[in-house]
């Protein structure tokens, strides 16, 4: 796969910005964490062009906090796409620099367009305040704006089962994620 | 009768012949200490203390300020007292402009990353240095402003230290190094606590009231050499 698009919210727009990223003979997947409530979305990615939709899912992810989320996302990364030309974040999520920690690659988050040119991808970035313009490396870790309205087009009507990956599948130990693995606890409801 | 049951049982403790108190730590009753050694520690513990707090910097039509939330993220710390204040600032030799505003606000020990390049923000090498600065001063608590940048650099700067995170706190406490974590999740207060060191948290602007500034109040800067090659190529 040359694209992994991480489900973490509505993912049109991202659907969006793969489609006129993508070029001929690219393809991409579509992962998302959680309960079958996830499997219309995915589907969604289907319909739009993915190749693949994985669900992850498993009892010893519960209770995860965000460095546990990180560390599936980063297995399912060192399994299943470690070659993957960008990683893709529907939205920003505090998951998603941890990724890139984890992986080792750089991170571009609030980016509201992504281009191809002769050397490869360039996104832009809106801080609010300022908008800067970067080169993004073969690897890199990208969370789109929020607010971000791009559309997409529907391309198929199939709709492939969605893959279902549980720890073992991604080689993560028992301990490393879900509440053992957690680095910050929810205590008490005041 | 000196010494302890395992005394009696073993013999082996000298104290329990002359009558003394147990104090040689060879007996398996209550007293284990050696002597001279009047309280039991724990030093499994974290050595963990006080509180790094990161000072972002606006620069606007060449005019550099602190950004408002990261003087209420200092003013918080000074309320809490926990410990000593730490700010780390990013930025060319410009910066030495702000570090009496710096510590107006509270700051004891201010660690310049000084380098003109990090004047923008680069994530990745604004992350290295944060988790390279904590290696060497060991904050209890890191404190970020949940701001487009902060948001950005503070679960990355936690990833590098290994630790968890708590974004968009919505009050903090703390008790001896412990850091309370409150968040509003689906309309409940709920309390979170970090069971690693340091404990990073991410506050709102305005979650926090703006402090006075103690004019002439002074501090210690040390500059910090960014070696890293953590730079975007900007376009």
């Amino acid at each position: 796969m040359d694209h992994v698009l991480f489900v973490t919210g509505n993912p049109g727009p991202a659907l969006g910005v793969l489609q006129s990223l993508i070029q001929d003979g690219d393809t991409f997947s579509a992962v998302a964490i959680g309960g079958d409530k996830l499997d219309d979305m995915l589907k969604t990615c289907t319909s739009a062009g993915a190749s693949g939709i994985y669900r992850l899912m498993d009892e010893g992810f519960m209770g995860s906090d965000t460095w546990a989320l990180a560390r599936i996302y980063a297995a399912f990364v060192g399994k299943y796409s470690p070659d993957a030309e960008t990683f893709i974040f529907a939205r920003h999520s505090s998951a998603m620099p941890m990724l890139a920690h984890l992986i080792r690659a750089q991170q571009f988050c609030y980016v509201t367009e992504i281009v191809r040119d002769a050397e490869g991808i360039v996104a832009t970035q809106d801080y609010g305040d300022e908008r800067r313009i970067c080169r993004v490396p073969r690897g890199s870790v990208i969370s789109l704006k929020d607010d971000l309205q791009i559309p997409f087009e529907r391309k198929s009507a199939r709709t492939p089962d969605v893959k279902i990956l549980g720890r073992e599948d991604i080689e993560l130990a028992e301990r490393s994620v879900g509440f053992c693995g957690s680095r910050v606890l929810a205590r008490e409801v005041c | 009768m000196g010494g302890c049951d395992g005394c009696a049982s073993s013999g082996s403790c000298p104290s329990y012949s002359s009558g003394d108190s147990c104090s040689t730590g060879s007996c398996g009753g209550e007293k284990k200490l050696p002597p001279g050694m009047l309280e039991n520690y724990n030093t499994n513990q974290s050595t963990a203390d006080g509180t790094l707090v990161f000072i972002e910097v606006s620069d606007k039509k060449g005019v550099q300020a602190i950004e408002p939330v990261s003087k209420q993220l200092l003013g918080k710390a000074s309320e809490m007292g926990g410990g000593r204040i730490f700010g780390v600032i990013f930025g060319g030799p410009e910066r030495k402009e702000l570090y009496k505003e710096a510590f107006s606000y509270g700051v004891d020990t201010l660690y310049h990353v000084r380098d003109p390049r990090l004047s923008t923000f680069h994530p990745e090498a604004y992350a290295e240095s944060i988790a390279a600065v904590c290696e060497r001063i060991i904050p209890a608590v890191v404190l970020f402003g949940s701001t487009p940048r902060g948001a950005e650099l503070a679960p990355r700067a936690a990833a590098s230290m290994g630790t968890g995170i708590v974004t968009d706190c919505s009050d903090l406490a703390i008790e001896g190094r412990m850091l309370s974590m409150f968040r509003v999740s689906e309309g409940k207060k709920v309390r979170y606590e970090c069971v690693t060191f340091p404990q990073v948290a991410t506050v709102k602007e305005g979650v926090f009231p703006s402090p006075a500034a103690q004019e002439g109040r002074g501090g210690t800067a040390f500059y910090w050499q960014y070696g890293g090659n953590g730079f975007k190529q900007t376009l």
